[in-house]
C-alpha cells in the first residue's frame, strides 16, 4: 500500500493500494508536528489491507494542508519551491532551483558529518 | 472553513511544462498500464509485521547522507530510532518540514503507535529509504528495487508501507 500527494504519477505506475493525501510534497505522511494528523493518515493507510477488494484503487482523505489552495496553483511553476510554497528567486528566468548535482554527500548538518567520519573511523 | 475538495495538482503535467520552460527534454515517467499486482491479507492484521519504505532521503546519525548525482543506494534505519536522530537530505523537494520532523516522510511513530495499540503486529526491524529523483528507471527498476524487496522478504514483511515523495 501507498501513501501519494502526486496522484497521477502514481496511479501511472500502478500500484495495489493507494491512500491519497492532498498536501505538497515532502509532507505526505502529515503536517510536522501533528501527531493526529500523521497517526490519521498512516491509520488510513493501513486500513485499505482490511477495505481494499479492486487493484488500482485510491482511497482520497479529506485532509487540507491550508485553509485555500494556491499552493496547488504554484507548485512546480516557475517562480515557487517545488511544493508551491515558498518564492523562490531565480538568477536568471527559468533557471533550475534545485539543489546542483553533486556525488558528495549532502548532510543536514556538520555534526552529522563527523558522526558519520566517527563511524568509520575505526 | 476549509475549502472543498479541489482537484489534485497533475505533478506529470507540471513537470513537462517546467522542463519544457528550462529546455530540458520531456522527462521519462514511468507508467504501468497493466492491473497493479494485489494480494489479500491471510493473517489476520494484528498479527502482520509491517515494512515501511520512503523515497524521502532518511538517514540516521553515523549513517552517510545521500548525494544528489542519481544515488541508488539505500539505508536501513531501525524501526526504534528516534525522531531525532533521524535526518533528511533530497534534491528536489523543500525539507523544511521533514528536517523539522522526520515523520512527515517516514512516519515510524504513527506506526509504532499502531504496534502499541495492537492494531498491527509488528514492525520490520529496519525502515527503508533512499531518495527519488533517479533518471534511470531502469537503473531503479533492476538495481535499486530488487535490493529493497530482498531487504523486505528478508525481514518477512506480511505488508510495506511506501511513502514516495
Amino acid at each position: 500500500m501507498s501513501l501519494s500527494s502526486a496522484l497521477s504519477i502514481t496511479t501511472g505506475v500502478g500500484v495495489p493500494r493507494t491512500v491519497f493525501v492532498d498536501y505538497p510534497l515532502g509532507r505526505t505522511a502529515g503536517k510536522p508536528d501533528d501527531v493526529d494528523d500523521q497517526y490519521g493518515i498512516v491509520r488510513a493507510a493501513i486500513t485499505t489491507l482490511l477495505t481494499t477488494t479492486i487493484p488500482g484503487a485510491v482511497v482520497r482523505l479529506p485532509n487540507h494542508w491550508s485553509d485555500d489552495d494556491r499552493w496547488k496553483d504554484r507548485a512546480q511553476r516557475t517562480g515557487w519551491s517545488v511544493d508551491g510554497l515558498t518564492p523562490v528567486v531565480a538568477s536568471t528566468e527559468g533557471s533550475d532551483d534545485r539543489a546542483e548535482r553533486s556525488d558528495q554527500p549532502q548532510w543536514q548538518t556538520e555534526s552529522d558529518r563527523l558522526a558519520w567520519e566517527n563511524a568509520h573511523s575505526s | 472553513m476549509p475549502s472543498a475538495p479541489s482537484t489534485p495538482v497533475d505533478y506529470l503535467a507540471r513537470s513537462k511544462e517546467r522542463y519544457d520552460a528550462l529546455g530540458y527534454p520531456p522527462y521519462r515517467w514511468a507508467l504501468d498500464d497493466s492491473t497493479p499486482p494485489f494480494h489479500a491479507l491471510t493473517k489476520p492484521l494484528n498479527t502482520c509485521r509491517v515494512g515501511l519504505v520512503s523515497s524521502g532521503g532518511s538517514y540516521v546519525v553515523g549513517q552517510a547522507a545521500f548525494h544528489f548525482r542519481d544515488d541508488i543506494s539505500y539505508r536501513a534505519i531501525p524501526t526504534e530510532t528516534a525522531s531525532s536522530h533521524v535526518r533528511v537530505t533530497h534534491f528536489a523537494y523543500n525539507t523544511d518540514d521533514a528536517r523539522q520532523d522526520p515523520n512527515c516522510v517516514l512516519p515510524l511513530r504513527s506506526l509504532r503507535t499502531l504496534v502499541e495499540e495492537g492494531v498491527i503486529g509488528s514492525l520490520a526491524p529496519n525502515a527503508l529509504s533512499f531518495v527519488g529523483g533517479i533518471y534511470s528507471s531502469r537503473r531503479c527498476r533492476e538495481v535499486l528495487a530488487p535490493r529493497i524487496v530482498e531487504e523486505l522478504v528478508a525481514q518477512e514483511c506480511d505488508a510495506v508501507l511506501l511513502v514516495p515523495v
